[in-house]
């Protein structure tokens, strides 16, 4: 199941939520984890039960590593033993047809593999679950010895499937002491809605103009290849920040508080500035466990770049078992670097509008390493952003699809930046009444778009 | 304190000797678990370009109208930005029930999806057709609806089986 179905908005959640209202205190946890378990097993009845283990191999885990916390060398065997068996699982499904193919490329063989799905968050709840075992082993955190609130934090539905990846300490007290209200309903809701609303009025639509635009593989013209990558790079945002806002939601329904997942992250000057702001919970998750671990920059310049690229190329590889993610990574590892030690200062310099613009320019590009997933197709993207190898500087299709979204690019440029949210937020505080009615017009518009479009997912699903 | 893991470096306890079984035990379910996946959901990851031209090489397929992501979401109410790739072959006349759908879905939640649509589809079909068309209803009663590994077929009419065979046998 997925928050922008029907079936979940006028079904499951009103149920859901009713039940969780009248239910005693102690009982919710209780129905949050039954109901979370529904929520996934409706779409993946098998795969279920490989969620079930994690939460539970995860949560012995955690406590027999608390138990053995006088013992580093015992910590640290239990810790390898953790990872190994994580890796084992996410290798078995995502990514071990990957290195036989690559293996096969490499010696000019062609090695048959079986395709197993791809179980649905498999990459959000073990990277989730694995930071709970790593913040114990750094004493950050006590592992949680009652076994229901560690399956609320493991298998809860809101950030399931598509995070974000909350880490145990920001929420363990929520986990047996929340309070819920209906000040938190309607912010919570508000919230759904927002994120309702970007993914199935924008995002969708957006989609639908990409698709448009490459669908039939012929040379685009220049305009095409620009319009393009511009519908990608709001699509992938709108997509992706939708459901994070959807989860927030959700979560503040439910009485939890998930820290925000993206800050504006197309209005940020520099490359840096941009992975502070965009899938904020990956971006930290790699800092604090692989990063750092490390040696960050506290090391010799050779080694921080090693480090640096070694994060860029592994952040890569989590979005999809395919080169184009390792190259997308890696773009990005030099990018900072580059940024880092040649054009901090240029940066800072020049007027921050060139510096959005230069920050935008090289996000398109990375969008381009990540939605084109064979080389062939990537490099002529390229080329033709630059005017090589296009039909023309702008042919009937190109201009077609500029007519027929410009009103669309035109509502969503102002909607990725903050300037329209905090206007509503104002006018909002004026007359709450408004912010009512512009939320039920966005929820009546959203809903009568999904009961026409045919099912579209979101894009972060299948990471 | 037999609970906690011994005063004495080495010891095996209580608390050790828990934890080994259930390690052991996880390791052992993880192992038949994932054997089991692998044998009873998985297929062989066939490129589509190399199924559909495996399928078009049979002639019944192909006298067939071929149909794009406008007929996919008529017919079946699926994106094709949703998918991995697909091939479908529809009868021109609409008083004809053959048909033939292969999908390649990126996820299993998608390849539910697009198994749920075909048996929608179907059943969407039964429904035209109850009551008056004979052989069509019969071609439907005999449809085909599968799915194995991220792959969804559908087919219908006199040689759906024949094509369910030739497509199990690429993947």
């Amino acid at each position: 199941m997925v928050f922008s179905n029907i079936f979940f908005i006028f079904g499951f959640l009103p149920v859901f939520l009713l039940l969780y209202y009248l239910a005693p205190y102690k009982l919710r946890n209780l129905l949050l984890v039954g109901s979370s378990l529904v929520f996934y097993a409706w779409g993946e009845p098998v795969y279920v039960i490989l969620m079930i283990f994690s939460a539970l191999f995860h949560y012995f885990m955690g406590m027999e590593m608390e138990e053995l916390s006088r013992f580093p060398k015992k910590i640290r065997g239990n810790l390898i033993f953790v990872v190994v068996i994580d890796l084992l699982i996410l290798g078995f499904f995502k990514y071990y047809g990957f290195f036989l193919d690559s293996i096969g490329t490499v010696f000019g063989i062609s090695i048959s593999h079986p395709e197993l799905p791809l179980p649905i968050g498999i990459s959000f709840y073990t990277f989730k679950n694995l930071s709970y075992i790593f913040d114990i082993c750094q004493k950050k955190i006590h592992a949680q010895k009652k076994l229901l609130p560690f399956l609320v934090y493991s298998t809860m539905f809101p950030h399931m499937t598509a995070g974000p990846i909350i880490r145990y300490a920001d929420i363990e007290e929520q986990l047996t002491r929340r309070s819920i209200n209906i000040i938190k309903l309607g912010v919570g809701a508000e919230y759904f809605i927002k994120g309702l609303a970007a993914k199935v009025l924008l995002a969708d639509n957006l989609a639908g103009i990409y698709a448009d635009l490459t669908a039939s593989g012929e040379p685009l013209s220049l305009l095409g290849a620009w319009i393009a990558i511009f519908a990608y790079t709001m699509q992938i945002y709108f997509d992706f920040s939708g459901y994070s806002n959807m989860a927030i939601g959700l979560g503040k329904m439910l009485g939890f508080d998930f820290k925000k997942n993206f800050d504006y992250p197309y209005t940020s000057t520099s490359v840096s500035e941009f992975w502070r702001r965009w899938h904020i919970s990956l971006g930290s998750w790699f800092r604090d466990y692989i990063y750092i671990p490390l040696g960050g920059n506290r090391v010799s310049t050779l080694k921080h770049i090693r480090n640096i690229f070694i994060v860029w190329a592994l952040t890569g590889l989590w979005h999809g078992a395919s080169w184009n993610f390792v190259l997308w990574g890696l773009y990005y590892g030099l990018l900072l670097l580059l940024e880092k030690f040649i054009l901090n200062g240029f940066l800072k310099k020049i007027p921050k509008p060139l510096a959005n613009l230069y920050t935008m320019l090289a996000v398109m590009i990375g969008w381009v390493f990540f939605s084109q997933t064979d080389f062939s197709s990537m490099g002529k993207f390229l080329m033709a952003l630059i005017g090589i190898g296009v039909s023309g500087v702008a042919d009937t299709q190109a201009l077609f699809a500029l007519r027929s979204s410009l009103i669309l690019f035109l509502i969503a440029i102002p909607a990725s930046r903050p300037g329209l949210y905090q206007h509503y937020k104002l006018s909002m505080r004026r007359s709450p009444w408004k912010a009512a009615a512009v939320n039920m017009i966005l929820l009546i518009l959203s809903v009568a778009f999904l009961v026409y479009n045919s099912y579209t997912p979101f894009l972060y699903l299948k990471f | 304190m037999a609970y906690l893991y011994g005063q004495n470096s080495g010891v095996i306890t209580m608390g050790s000797k828990k934890y080994l079984f259930i390690k052991i035990g996880m390791v052992a379910f993880l192992a038949i678990y994932l054997f089991l996946i692998y044998t009873s959901d998985s297929a062989k990851d066939i490129p589509m370009e190399e199924i559909t031209s495996s399928m078009e090489s049979d002639e019944t397929v192909t006298s067939l109208e071929k149909r794009g992501r406008t007929d996919l979401k008529r017919y079946y109410q699926l994106s094709e930005d949703s998918l991995e790739g697909y091939l479908f072959y529809k009868a021109v006349s609409p008083m004809s029930v053959e048909e033939l759908l292969i999908i390649k879905a990126p996820d299993k939640q998608q390849t539910n999806i697009a198994c749920d649509s075909a048996r929608a589809h179907l059943d969407s079909q039964k429904q035209v057709f109850q009551g008056y068309g004979t052989d069509q209803m019969a071609f439907l009663n005999e449809a085909v609806v599968e799915s194995k590994g991220n792959y969804v077929i559908y087919a219908c009419g006199p040689n759906a089986q024949k094509w369910r065979e030739k497509f199990l046998s690429l993947i």
